[in-house]
């Protein structure tokens, strides 16, 4: 099934959750809605669900307007951020709840049910836990649960909110890639609401990234990642570097360095500000002959394959921290230590210049 | 605890959310005769005003041995107002309980304006003396009050009768339910209703098969202190009940007539079928409050 | 706000609010209004001079000087009960904890007899009292008795919570700084509690006010020395002065009204401290 959202917008009293958002969900795909609290993710989730009801705009389901349709009749799969499991029934009851509710005429027999409740538990890997009460589970038990629950009254959409916010590190990750690998046997579209970026690019098909009411960009992991369409999505996306300059004529000036932008060519003095990830920073004990910063070594975290390195460069007014990510190879070649002198230059960079203000 | 931050914390005195807990650490621990004078005292003050009360009804009731007790809570006028009291309970348990819930579910599980003073509203009765309680229902349906001609001409009597005495009994238990269900149904959010909603379940379904398990311990709570107050209630009852022995008489007033005909042993006979029920009622809240401490504690 | 009014899924809200106000209004509302359109009927002359005749005002001083000397001892011992409750093992301790709301419990007409009872010239207490000129029953010391039980649970189940929930660290660092127990108590926990402990005090006091069953049989109800106004308002019924009982009645529903807004304001007060904490 597809989804599409045109012009939507939601306002809570003064506070805009959603200014006109458009979005194209397609058939099969699992989409994570990626911002931070207050971006207006959850709202759109649960204007998608028919839980919560938008000011302006539609939604649509394979091309029909489903705006204004009641969350019973949008066959829609939902699982809470704090699961919602009933706690007054056992796990069994929870996940045929969907089926046994329905009119007599469309109700599957008891058996029937029997059946393909034990079938649903059995997908989540929790069928020894039928007779437990929700309490008696650990949380990611309860999330599978949730989602088998959801899953009993066969959506044709499954949407979750914050599916992993709840759980302890270890088995979040375990959950994602089970989740991921859920979802290509199944192919069922499925949106996820999340905060965490890791999250949001290794499971998902394609990301949209949400700020204040207003969708940033929407690409696949590797696009948002690599490409980023503004400094809001860069620097909610990992670590960066942040530096200001200038750009003019498709050359800036960060921090005394003068490098090549040609995708700025049309620039006219402007303020700039630029964007550096630290694995795209180089470091080194010479400088080469091209033209680079000098900085020195405060801090060395060489846990895991990577090697995490903390810069300071300039004097001690104009003193700014660089973080710079190098592999283990590479540290043991430059054998640094704390407090030595290095050059680093960035090896790629992300420039965003500030049309609005014009460089005095 | 959750206090819902919406309506935020309202006085339990009575609430099935109380947990008692001791600390005993010795850097924040009184002088040991500090605190065997405090605990001396204490329990002084609670023996001097509570268990010899309780103790001097069952006392004076047995005075004169159990074939006297027997046949003053046995004799016509005595079982007719036991039968009163319970006809009034009866009604007036179920019509608070539809409007515990209903109020609850407007209150808790929805945003609109003014529900702060709506939930003042309810607490209202608690406020009102019994007496005025008791006026304000003359002033309507007396023979003088706005609905009395009306009555007479359609020959209804309801003050000075069981309709009246019905209707004094809803006025001072209508906060009872409501108020233990409306921070029961707050904490518990929305959530799972949304869920069963979403999972196809009608409104009726939600109720009856998610929302009421989830509040039937605080439903038991709210009926539990509804009925002490509906059966015991004294003032409000005694203005509009005319106390016609046999007929208007609830096991309150009974007490009340028994005790100024100086038919001490009588009254005090009745008085402890009320004392008993006070100590009935005060065994289920403990064993509500004692179930409740376990869910939360597991 | 009626444009974002929240839309929720859950069914039922029209029906549920439209029930409650009806039913409120039908058994609280309307009738207290009716309190308020009847003494409309009184001159201002006419209801001033009968809410103020000397018997009334006598009811008045008897009422509100009892229920206020009910509420202090409350207030202390009701402090102290909840005290020990929360924080010294005693055996038999969950009984007593589940006593406090007899006085809730028990109905009043049987409060007001067996307290009678005992404190009447023979009785358990009254026969010791007696001899020292003391007498309780059918005087205004009688009143006070009776509101002071009546009264009881108020302060132990609004402070208890609350002492429960100090924090155990707090008095550990105060007796690290070199605090004694009695400085701690007044500088750190009397504090904390003292919005719990002013709440029971006036919900106590509101409930002493308009007390009748425990008080009338004890009372003695002696005009002008130990009679109180709800009493004044039944005598006033019983003589058909209907007018004259409302005038009285909306005197008293409007002071409940100013002690319910001073308990609200109360709770205000706790919800706040709590949530700057």
């Amino acid at each position: 099934m597809s989804i599409e959202i045109r012009n939507l917008s939601r306002q809570f009293g003064s506070f805009v959750a959603l200014h006109n958002i458009n979005l194209q969900v397609n058939p099969g795909e699992l989409l994570a809605l990626l911002g931070p609290s207050g971006s207006g993710k959850t709202t759109l989730l649960r204007i998608i669900a028919g839980l919560e009801t938008a000011d302006s705009g539609q939604v649509l389901f394979n091309q029909e307007d489903s705006t204004t349709k009641h969350v019973r009749d949008r066959h829609v799969g939902f699982v809470f951020q704090h699961y919602a499991l009933f706690r007054n029934m056992t796990i069994f009851e929870n996940v045929a709840f969907g089926l046994r509710v329905r009119p007599r005429k469309e109700r599957p027999s008891a058996k029937e049910i029997t059946r393909r409740v034990t079938e649903l538990l059995q997908l989540v890997q929790l069928d020894w836990l039928a007779d437990r009460y929700p309490h008696q589970l650990s949380g990611g038990q309860r999330q599978r649960i949730a989602l088998a629950r959801a899953l009993a009254v066969e959506p044709s959409v499954l949407l979750l909110d914050e599916p992993f916010g709840a759980l302890d590190a270890k088995v979040r990750k375990e959950l994602r890639t089970w989740l991921r690998k859920l979802h290509d046997d199944m192919h069922m579209t499925s949106i996820f609401v999340t905060h965490d970026q890791d999250e949001a690019l290794e499971v998902a098909d394609r990301v949209v990234v949400m700020n204040r009411g207003h969708i940033e960009q929407v690409g696949s992991p590797n696009e948002v990642y690599e490409k980023p369409a503004n400094p809001f999505v860069y620097e909610f996306l990992g670590h960066v570097n942040l530096f200001h300059g200038r750009v003019h004529h498709g050359q800036a000036w960060i921090s005394g360095l003068k490098i090549d932008v040609p995708e700025h060519a049309a620039a006219e003095d402007l303020n700039a500000i630029a964007y550096v990830r630290p694995h795209d920073i180089e470091v080194s004990r010479t400088i080469n002959g091209e033209p680079a910063l000098a900085a020195h070594v405060v801090h060395i975290l060489s846990i895991g394959p990577v090697v995490r390195l903390e810069l300071v460069h300039g004097d001690d007014l104009t003193q700014r921290t660089i973080h710079a990510t190098i592999s283990k190879e590479r540290f043991r070649e430059l054998q640094l230590i704390k407090g030595e002198q290095v050059f680093v230059k960035p090896r790629r960079l992300a420039l965003f210049p500030n049309h609005d203000q014009k460089q005095e | 605890m959750v206090d819902s931050p919406s309506q935020g914390n309202r006085i339990k005195f009575m609430s099935i959310t109380q947990s008692p807990h001791t600390f005993t650490a010795p850097q924040t621990q009184e002088a040991p005769w500090a605190r065997w004078v405090l605990t001396g005292l204490a329990l002084a003050f609670l023996s001097l005003f509570l268990l010899l009360p309780l103790a001097a009804v069952f006392s004076e009731a047995l005075k004169k041995g159990w074939e006297v007790y027997l046949a003053a809570i046995t004799e016509p006028d005595a079982l007719a107002a036991i039968q009163l009291t319970l006809t009034a309970a009866a009604i007036a348990i179920p019509l608070n309980l539809i409007f515990g819930i209903a109020a609850a579910w407007a209150i808790a599980k929805f945003e609109f304006r003014g529900k702060s003073i709506l939930i003042s509203l309810i607490d209202l009765p608690f406020s009102v003396s019994p007496v005025v309680a008791g006026l304000i229902y003359m002033l309507i349906f007396g023979l003088q009050g706005w609905l009395g001609p009306w009555l007479r001409e359609h020959d209804i009597s309801i003050i000075f009768a069981v309709p009246g005495i019905v209707l004094a009994t809803i006025f001072v238990t209508v906060p009872f339910i409501a108020r233990e269900l409306i921070p029961l149904m707050q904490a518990q959010g929305t959530e799972e209703e949304e869920a069963a909603i979403i999972l196809g379940a009608s409104g009726w379904q939600t109720l009856w098969y998610i929302t009421l398990p989830n509040i039937k311990w605080g439903l038991l709570y709210g009926t539990i202190l509804c009925n002490a107050r509906a059966m015991g209630e004294f003032g409000a009852v005694s203005v509009v009940s005319g106390h016609i022995r046999g007929l208007t008489n609830t096991l309150s007033l009974h007490v009340e007539i028994l005790y100024n005909e100086y038919n001490f042993v009588a009254a005090f006979a009745v008085a402890s079928l009320l004392a008993l029920l006070a100590l009935v009622t005060l065994a289920l809240k403990t064993f509500v409050e004692s179930r409740v401490a376990q869910k939360i504690s597991r | 706000m009626s444009k974002h009014k929240h839309h929720s899924v859950l069914p039922g809200f029209n029906l549920a609010l439209g029930f409650t106000l009806l039913y409120l209004s039908l058994v609280v509302l309307i009738p207290l209004s009716a309190a308020f359109i009847h003494t409309a009927k009184l001159t201002w002359p006419e209801f001033w001079n009968t809410v103020t005749a000397p018997r009334v005002v006598a009811s008045y001083r008897l009422t509100f000087g009892a229920s206020f000397a009910a509420a202090v001892v409350n207030a202390f011992f009701g402090l102290l009960v909840a005290w020990v409750l929360v924080r010294y093992p005693f055996p038999g301790k969950r009984l007593v904890d589940a006593l406090i709301d007899l006085p809730f419990a028990l109905p009043t007409s049987v409060a007001g007899i067996t307290l009678t009872a005992i404190y009447v010239g023979n009785g358990w207490i009254g026969q010791y009292l007696e001899p020292l000129g003391i007498k309780v029953a059918f005087t205004p010391i009688g009143v006070f008795v009776a509101l002071t039980f009546i009264g009881l649970p108020f302060v132990v189940r609004t402070v208890q919570p609350v002492l429960e929930d100090i924090e155990k660290e707090l008095e550990e660092a105060a007796a690290m700084l070199g605090a004694t127990r009695w400085q701690t108590f007044r500088r750190i926990i009397f504090p904390t509690i003292l919005p719990a402990l002013t709440t029971g005090f006036a919900l106590a006091f509101a409930r002493a006010i308009g007390e009748y069953g425990s008080v009338i049989f004890i009372a003695g109800n002696i005009p002008m020395v130990s009679e109180i106004t709800p009493l004044l308002i039944i005598t006033k019924l019983e003589q058909y002065d209907y007018t004259g009982a409302t005038a009285i009645a909306v005197v008293m529903l409007i002071i409940s009204f100013v002690l319910l807004l001073i308990i609200n304001l109360l709770q205000w007060w706790i919800r706040h401290r709590k949530a700057i904490a």
